[in-house]
């Protein structure tokens, strides 16, 4: 991606097996991704395609019988796979964060939104009960909730899906930390309070610096706030860019389909789909794992896998015939 | 719009109420789900029902085909009056008035098979069984774009888009006029759910479907609907032929709706007003308005009743700073943005 700028996030052939009776499924098989400083990055694609996979490799979450199976996760210059979990503990949540699509579920029920905030300026600043309770506050406004007093005393569930994803923001800011990862932070919302969301979110970004993933199935919440993008299909990224140059110039035929596929304006007029589905990651289709549905697939396409190459200057693209794509998409 | 449509509704939908006793803050009180809704559906025409949680949108789904009891207001299709029908003429009735649901993984039984599922509404209404049945069962998977096979799979063996294929299989297997389809792509992905919206187009075409469109997707509204109803706190606020709508929105609220779609592409980035407040639950609501609280143009006169009246032909809006001239004409608002939904570049 554009900028010469160390990376805040760089990924390297990630490998994220989960074994199965049936074998190993390779969710993530070879993830190449660079996070710049300060940037908003949308990882984009459909059901399976590996972006939640993606980002709870990143905080080093999986659960058996998933496993991280090789590669390199560097943030801030340290290879977050090489960390002790001792260590990998003080990353999570003080310099990785992470939202959910249900905020709910993860704010602690019979807790007050204010003491749980409290409680993190508390263990992690260590400072006087007073003056956590001033930085909760604080912290309460600026993520937009309106009565900051009367939210502080709620308890989540008399919060509304709104609301709690503001407090669910408040909690994973508490600790400043230099990366958000947001899995579908909007996907449960109504469409007027999706907005507020992602306003806020890249109000947040200038305010504090933040650099943020944000994990999506909507192209549209892309095109709205991200910097650039990244689109993936069956455990791979597939494109990669500045948001412009992806949304106008696609260069890999799985964006342009996505793309395609959103409904026109024009009325009753038919919707390129994609034929076929998304293929069984047990057993991946030879080649590039896309050709079996791709519009300009040839014999090559069946047996090469295609390398993740560069276009232009942060523009990269998984395909053999990524510059055939140069008028067509238009 | 496709096909012709006649002047004669399918469906008429009269003063529609629900309302829920609930406890609010420990004391009684009266949710009003769905209050005095009325819309008429002509045959083979789409209208979407446009609107956010707690709108109400998917009471009026329940209430026309009587899943609900609905308090009061009238419900007549084909002719037929379906909120006092006896429980014969209202099978009856069913057998022309179908519903899709949502959540396809919901509203299927996982221990029957595909067969068994969309079969059943063949026995149900005594049209047809044995090898008949399984035959039409055969037709009606292919129609819908699935492999007659399929029949024997259950559930869990199916993607989210082949499941939503069977429950619209299911639906059609009776042969309805009015097909109720209450948000069937909003769990599906952008692939999945451009396959499900050609394949409602193609069968509206075939078989001359009406189809009553419940979503909170504008941008599948503007590509499926032939006119829209936009409903909130219960309440229809805006109702006008699909383009109409989209070029020239009268009540704050679908502002604040349109305004608030995301953008197709970087490029169409602009500045607009961030919608205000929360959707509204109506519970013992106030005679005004009940946007205003959320509305930029709220003033005294909005706490007065204020009802749906026309503007022009076919377009109406419940907004009485609209008709008193306080509300300014949509121009002064940038539709540069809203204007291009679904748009390709």
């Amino acid at each position: 991606m554009s900028g010469s700028a160390q990376p805040l996030l760089e990924i390297r052939a990630l490998r994220t097996y989960f074994d199965t009776p049936d074998g190993t499924v390779k969710v993530l098989d070879g993830l190449d991704l660079d996070v710049q400083r300060g940037h908003i990055v949308g990882l984009v694609g459909e059901s399976g395609s590996g972006k939640s996979v993606t980002a709870y490799s990143i905080m080093r979450l999986v659960r058996p019988p998933g496993r991280i199976a090789g590669g390199e996760i560097r943030f801030a210059g340290r290879d977050l796979l090489a960390l002790r979990e001792s260590e990998m503990r003080k990353v999570r949540g003080k310099e990785i964060s992470m939202i959910f699509q249900d905020p709910r579920g993860f704010l602690d029920p019979v807790t007050r939104v204010g003491a749980l905030l409290t409680e993190i300026y508390r263990t992690h600043e260590g400072v006087s009960r007073k003056q956590a309770k001033a930085r909760a506050l604080e912290m309460v406004s600026a993520v937009g909730l309106p009565a900051p007093r009367r939210v502080m005393r709620s308890y989540p569930h008399e919060l509304s899906g709104g609301m709690a994803q503001r407090a669910m923001i408040a909690l994973a800011l508490a600790c400043a930390p230099k990366l958000l990862i947001a899995d579908e932070p909007t996907t449960a919302l109504d469409v007027t309070i999706q907005i507020q969301i992602i306003r806020l979110l890249a109000n947040l970004r200038e305010r504090f610096g933040l650099t943020i993933i944000l994990i999506t199935h909507n192209l549209n919440v892309v095109a709205e706030i991200c910097d650039d993008v990244a689109v993936m299909y069956a455990g791979q990224i597939v494109e990669l860019g500045p948001s412009v140059e992806i949304f106008e110039r696609p260069r890999h035929p799985y964006t342009v389909s996505l793309l395609r596929a959103r409904p026109t304006i024009v009325r009753g007029e038919r919707l390129a789909d994609i034929p076929g589905r998304v293929p069984d990651l047990l057993e991946p289709p030879s080649g590039c794992r896309f050709s079996p549905r791709c519009f300009m697939a040839e014999k090559i396409c069946c047996e090469e896998a295609p390398a993740l190459r560069p276009l232009r200057p942060g523009h990269r693209s998984r395909c053999h015939f990524a510059e055939r794509l140069e008028d067509a998409a238009a | 719009m496709r096909g012709v449509v006649s002047a004669q509704p399918l469906l008429r939908v009269e003063e529609l109420t629900k309302h829920y006793r609930i406890r609010s803050g420990g004391r009684r009180a009266t949710l009003h789900a769905l209050d005095a809704v009325s819309f008429e559906i002509c045959p083979g025409e789409t209208v979407a029902l446009v609107g956010e949680s707690g709108s109400g949108k998917s009471t009026a789904a329940h209430c026309i085909l009587r899943l609900e009891q609905a308090t009061s207001g009238q419900v007549t299709f084909e002719g037929e009056e379906v909120t006092t029908a006896p429980r014969g003429l209202l099978r009856e009735l069913r057998r022309r008035l179908q519903i899709v649901f949502q959540d396809p993984t919901d509203s299927l039984n996982p221990r029957r098979s595909v067969g068994a599922t969309v079969g059943e509404p063949l026995r149900v209404h005594g049209m047809a069984s044995g090898v008949a049945a399984r035959e039409r069962v055969g037709e009606i998977l292919e129609l819908v774009g699935l492999q007659p096979d399929v029949a024997r799979s259950y559930p869990h063996q199916l993607s989210g888009g082949q499941r939503q294929r069977v429950g619209i299989a299911r639906a059609l297997v009776t042969e309805p006029s009015l097909v109720v389809l209450d948000e069937p792509t909003s769990a599906l992905d952008v692939s999945v759910q451009a396959k499900l919206l050609n394949l409602l187009n193609d069968l509206q075409g075939r078989l001359r479907l009406s189809y009553l469109f419940i979503t909170h997707d504008l941008g599948v509204v503007r590509y499926i609907a032939d006119r829209v109803l936009v409903l909130y706190a219960g309440q229809i606020v805006e109702s006008a032929p699909t383009e109409r709508l989209f070029e020239r929105p009268l009540h704050p609220y679908t502002r604040a709706l349109l305004e608030a779609v995301p953008v197709d592409s970087p490029g169409q980035r602009t500045e607009r007003p961030l919608p205000r407040g929360e959707p509204y639950a109506a519970i013992d609501p106030a005679p005004g308005c009940r946007f205003a609280g959320r509305c930029a143009w709220a003033a005294e006169e909005c706490m007065a009743s204020v009802a749906l009246r026309e503007t022009d032909t076919g377009h109406r809006a419940r907004c009485t700073g609209w008709f008193s001239g306080r509300v300014p004409e949509p121009g002064a608002l940038d539709l540069g943005t809203t204007a291009g939904i679904g748009e390709r570049g």
